[in-house]
């Protein structure tokens, strides 16, 4: 869930990078990010012209970047293993405890004393008490015997309750256990099998550590490759600028050349790594965590995976209600704005002419109107967190309540439950990256598009 | 930061409510692990279906709750971030438009237009988001510690490890990465020289074919830009693995050491697995703290900006008690000792400007560029103050008047056409919104604009945004055209005729002698031709009156009037002009000279 807002602030962040003159003039088209490509296709293949030199290294981030993701995802199960054994461990413990609760201070039972022989010398021990005490009514008068026989069925109520009460306890722990409580060893106290957990705590740790290290690994060759590219887009640029016919220049001014020198090429720098690195992992992530909540449990899996089409069903009709009013809102800026400026420009003649009064009623008029679409753009496009968060909550409360019923009749295990938790958790994200690559596609299209454009520019010729 | 900061008190109560709704969200979102906890403990471990059942619906409702409490939150941050920039909006326009020019020039008109447009909306969106998500990290950090102290007292140090670690990752990040991002700008502007020069100069390299040359001082510094930016994004991606690493670590020492207090009888199985969710829920809560910091300074900048803006006082101020303009007042513009200093320039632009302009006639300013006749002129509607000395109008200072009767009694036509978007017509009445067509149309007729006729739907023809859909020509005509229908008492035209041909030039002053008879009316000029039958010409020169009179005094007497004369007149113009004038000045002399022989006589 918290994954989604680092997303969000991501978008906000890209939202508010592109500031390029004072006024977003072009109209709302101009402001984008990066705008759309013409030909999506044709510019993409170019790129991947420029690409093809680093096809080995690339090579590698995938595999890289592949293996980290399936590291990462290969640990929540192995965690949940390291539960099932404290659970396991837990219910020895506590067993124990109950019963040496029941034996007088400092008792020991002799080895191999197991908690079903230990039930069944009970049970011999209550049959011979009962005799002893049947015998010992009959010897008595006949006016006694009564209150004695009553007594005694008292007494025995009791007895049977207390060792109900033993079995049911029994008759808690989950079924696959049961047959290893009944031959506890209960001659001694038993412990965690710290043993077991420390292994599962080393391999977790070499996980962690290699999945971290081929993730940094991916990171650091991708950045040399895209830094390449981007170094050799601004060099060609630059030859290119001298190869060009002069009257090329005439018509073009110097801002337009420089800007695809700085804001298109760091663009192409910037998307390429992320949607590389983000394609991969996200489409490895999806996969490898449909995997790992199958081989949990495919009601569970069922459960979770539902949640997700709701969600992009949701997704889209907000999108498509807050298009509309981005636009409108996006209409009252440029209104504001255009008026803003206007008013400033002409600062003057509006003061002479006694203007300021209809300027403000003016932008007042453009203000409120602004407020209107702002705050429900903003409202519908933050309503898509919060809606994905609840319908995410649901797959978790319906996983929890599947898992526990599983749990009680010993398809699932508890350690098996938290991983699944951990694993719904992680599964939204890489669903929302996915969904926002071809954004990220279309802006490095659009801006490698520009510069191949200068760059097939008809030379000079010599 | 004060002066923005209180136009949130229209919106106190949404703010509470936000509060209030943003902390039902986090304790739904908090509850979540407890009861999964129970779950665990009581459902799963002491086998009651009927438990998972009723704990699940209860689950249910509380999520619902969350989901209705988080949706609140974004209606109320939408509200107030939008309002809230609707208010500072509003006051920033109006300040502006409250200005003088010399507050205008100190910001200057673009820094002011992107402070009341980009600025104010970076405010709303960090505003929003602040609101919206980073309002809840600090009482989830706050509900996630006391959840996490009430389920595993003995393991909360665990968690502070973590977040202890996260920090020590971002704060050695930020202090890395920060001081080279600068150096990247650094970079971007010399790579950018770079390649400006070149185009600058590209005639000049190919004729000496030094491309070779540029393009190696190119390569150095894309090189050094490569270098930098590996390193930064190397940097930067360290970030992802280790976090992921760190929460890694969190977890599993949780299980580990979770382990030991659950043999020891101190924790049972469903706190420890609500834990890790507090553990993981405390870490996000710092981590958008962090994020804040990145946001923060951002908006704090904005947000000194426009408190800048609201917080300048006005150099012009409006007199107390304002003395009135006559009923029939004259219009006399009278020039007492006047110096001018622009603010922040220790040279005065102006100084010593003795005239006196009468009704009835026409003062003409000429001279070189940049000699100070848009300053000067600028100074009777009160665009600035005077530095020392006096304007007056009929008599009274110009600071004595109000605003109002001021503007009033001036028809201002500036250097450069400035029209507004509207119709041609709106345009025409901005300054006297009452007037009749007929009068519109006279006041377009006189400034020669009747190419308005043959505009798409004439007077109703649309005017775009600073009026960018008619050409420089016709905007100046209309602006003439907008202070004809105004009718004032002292017309000023601020080089107003260089941008028609010299046929409407003089058509336009022909067409003005009628309206004009009774009025003050001083023009700045660049054309001798335009002002030659001025009775007034004032000659400047750096801010010093080098001459005054008509025309012919000043050809004979103002060497810097005759230099322009000649600058602007053929040889032959200037021999007949000469001529004339001696022949004037003789016929003058010899008319004196009768009246003095009369005299001896
Ligand atoms: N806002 C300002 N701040 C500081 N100096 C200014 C400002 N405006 C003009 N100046 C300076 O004052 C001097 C006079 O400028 P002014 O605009 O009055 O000249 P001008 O005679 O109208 O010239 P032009 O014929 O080009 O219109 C110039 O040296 C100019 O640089
Ligand atoms: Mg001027």
């Amino acid at each position: 869930m918290a994954s989604d807002q680092t997303e969000e602030l991501k978008k906000i962040q890209a939202n508010n990078k592109p500031q390029r003159g004072p006024m977003g003039h072009g109209g709302p088209a101009a402001m984008m990010p990066g705008g759309k490509a013409k030909n999506l296709g044709k510019s993409m293949k170019q790129l991947a012209g420029y690409l093809k030199e680093y096809k080995w290294r690339l090579l590698t981030v995938l595999i890289f970047a592949v293996a980290s993701t399936v590291f990462a995802i290969m640990s929540p199960k192995i965690l949940g293993n390291m539960t099932n054994q404290i659970v396991n461990d837990y219910i020895k413990i506590k067993t124990y405890d109950t019963v040496m609760e029941k034996l007088p201070q400092g008792a020991t039972l002799p080895k191999g004393t197991t908690v079903a022989k230990l039930s069944d010398l009970m049970k011999q021990q209550a049959e011979v008490e009962l005799q002893m005490q049947k015998d010992a009514i009959v010897s008595l008068p006949a006016e006694q015997q009564k209150i004695a026989i009553e007594k005694l069925n008292n007494e025995m109520a009791a007895q049977q309750k207390q060792s109900q009460e033993f079995a049911n306890q029994l008759k808690n722990v989950p079924q696959d256990q049961r047959s290893e409580i009944e031959n506890l060893d209960l001659s001694q106290k038993p412990t965690m099998n710290y043993g077991y957990l420390g292994q599962t705590a080393l391999l977790l740790i070499g996980l962690f550590v290699l999945s971290a290290a081929f993730g940094y690994a991916q990171g650091w060759i991708l950045t040399g490759v895209t830094q390449q590219v981007a170094f050799r887009f601004r060099r060609d640029i630059s030859e290119k600028i001298n190869r060009l016919p002069l009257k090329y220049f005439d018509t073009r001014p110097f801002g337009d050349v420089l800007s695809r020198i700085t804001n298109d090429v760091d663009t192409i720098a910037q998307s390429l790594s992320q949607s590389l690195s983000q394609m991969i992992t996200s489409v490895t992530m999806i996969i490898g965590i449909l995997v790992m909540m199958l081989s949990i449990s495919w009601q569970m899996t069922g459960i979770a995976v539902i949640t997700v089409p709701l969600s992009l069903i949701f997704i889209v009709v907000i999108v498509k209600r807050s298009q509309k009013y981005f636009k409108q809102q996006q209409d009252s800026l440029g209104d504001i704005n255009g008026h803003i400026e206007e008013i400033y420009a002409g600062h003057n003649v509006v003061k002479v002419f006694g203007g300021e009064k209809r300027a403000i009623q003016k932008f007042n008029r453009y203000n409120r109107s602004l407020h209107e679409s702002a705050w429900k753009s903003q409202f519908l496009s933050g309503l898509m967190f919060p809606i994905m968060n609840f319908i995410s909550n649901l797959g978790y409360v319906a996983v929890a309540m599947m898992g526990g019923w599983l749990a009680i009749n010993g398809r699932v295990s508890i350690g098996d439950i938290q991983a699944f938790i951990q694993y719904v958790q992680q599964f939204n994200q890489p669903i929302m990256q996915v969904a926002n690559i071809t954004n990220v596609i279309q802006s490095t299209a659009a801006a490698s598009e520009r510069v191949f454009e200068f760059l097939g520019e008809e030379e000079e010729k010599v | 930061m004060k002066q923005v900061l209180k136009f949130f008190k229209p919106y106190w109560w949404m703010l509470i409510l936000i509060l209030i709704t943003t902390s039902v969200g986090v304790w739904a979102t908090l509850q979540l692990p407890m009861m999964m906890a129970s779950i665990v403990d009581n459902g799963i471990i002491g086998q009651d279906e009927s438990y998972i059942i009723s704990e699940g619906l209860k689950m249910l409702g509380i999520t619902a709750i969350g989901g209705v409490a988080v949706v609140g939150s974004g209606f109320l941050a939408a509200r107030i971030g939008s309002g809230f920039a609707k208010e500072v909006r509003a006051a920033t326009f109006a300040k502006v438009n409250s200005f003088s020019q010399a507050e205008i020039n100190k910001f200057s008109t673009a820094s002011l237009i992107t402070r009341s447009s980009n600025d104010v909306q970076q405010l709303q969106q960090v505003t929003i988001l602040i609101l919206r998500m980073v309002l809840q990290a600090p009482i989830m950090a706050v509900g996630a510690v006391i959840n996490a102290l009430a389920t595993a007292p003995n393991m909360t140090w665990v968690m502070a490890l973590g977040v202890s670690a996260f920090f020590v990752l971002i704060i050695a990040l930020f202090i890395a990465v920060m001081p080279k991002f600068k150096i990247v700008q650094k970079l971007v502007d010399k790579l950018n020289l770079v390649a400006r020069e070149n185009l600058t100069g590209l005639r000049i390299i190919r004729a000496f074919r030094n491309e070779k040359y540029e393009e190696k001082k190119f390569a150095a510094a894309n090189e050094d830009m490569r270098r930098i930016n590996v390193w930064i994004n190397r940097a930067i991606s360290l970030m992802q693995p280790m976090m992921t690493l760190i929460v890694n670590g969190v977890l599993l020492a949780i299980v580990w050491v979770g382990a030991h207090e659950i043999a020891s009888g101190n924790l049972e199985i469903g706190n420890m697995m609500a834990f890790m969710q507090y553990a993981l829920q405390v870490i996000m809560s710092f981590l958008f703290l962090a994020v804040l910091m990145i946001f923060l300074p951002r908006a704090q900048v904005s947000m000194a900006r426009i408190g800048e803006i609201l917080s300048t006082k006005n150099s012009i101020k409006e007199p107390e008690n304002p003395e009135p303009f006559d009923q029939n007042m004259k219009g006399i513009v009278e020039f007492r000792d006047v110096t001018f200093s622009y603010p922040d320039a220790d040279a005065p632009i102006l100084s010593g400007i003795n005239f006196t302009a009468q009704p009835g006639q026409t003062t003409a300013f000429i001279g070189s560029t940049g000699s100070g006749k848009s300053t000067l002129i600028n100074l009777i509607p009160r665009f600035y103050d005077v530095s020392a000395g006096q304007v007056l109008i009929d008599g009274r200072d110009v600071r004595d008047v109000s605003h109002e009767d001021l503007v009033r009694a001036i028809g201002y036509v500036p250097q450069k056409g400035v029209l507004f978007s509207g119709t041609v017509e709106s345009n025409i009445k901005y300054g006297a919104p009452k007037i009749s067509d007929k009068e519109v149309l006279k006041a377009a007729e006189i400034a020669q604009a009747e190419f308005v006729l043959d505009l798409d739907g004439a007077f109703k023809h649309h005017i775009a945004q600073g009026g960018s859909n008619v050409s420089g020509g016709q905007k100046q005509r209309l602006s003439i055209a907008r202070a004809i229908a105004k009718n004032p008492e002292i017309f000023i035209f601020d080089d107003s005729f260089s941008a028609v041909d010299y046929k409407t030039d003089a058509a336009l002053r022909h067409a003005l002698k009628p309206i004009t008879r009774d009025k003050t009316v001083l023009i700045v000029a660049q054309r001798i031709s335009t002002i030659k039958a001025a009775e007034q010409i004032v000659v400047l020169d750096e801010g010093h009156i080098v001459g005054r009179g008509t025309h012919q005094e000043l050809l004979l007497n103002c060497k810097v009037y005759r230099e322009i004369a000649q600058s602007q007149f053929s040889d032959i113009e200037m021999e007949r002009e000469m001529a004339a004038i001696r022949v004037a000045d003789r016929k003058a002399a010899i008319a004196k000279d009768r009246a003095g022989v009369n005299y001896g006589q």
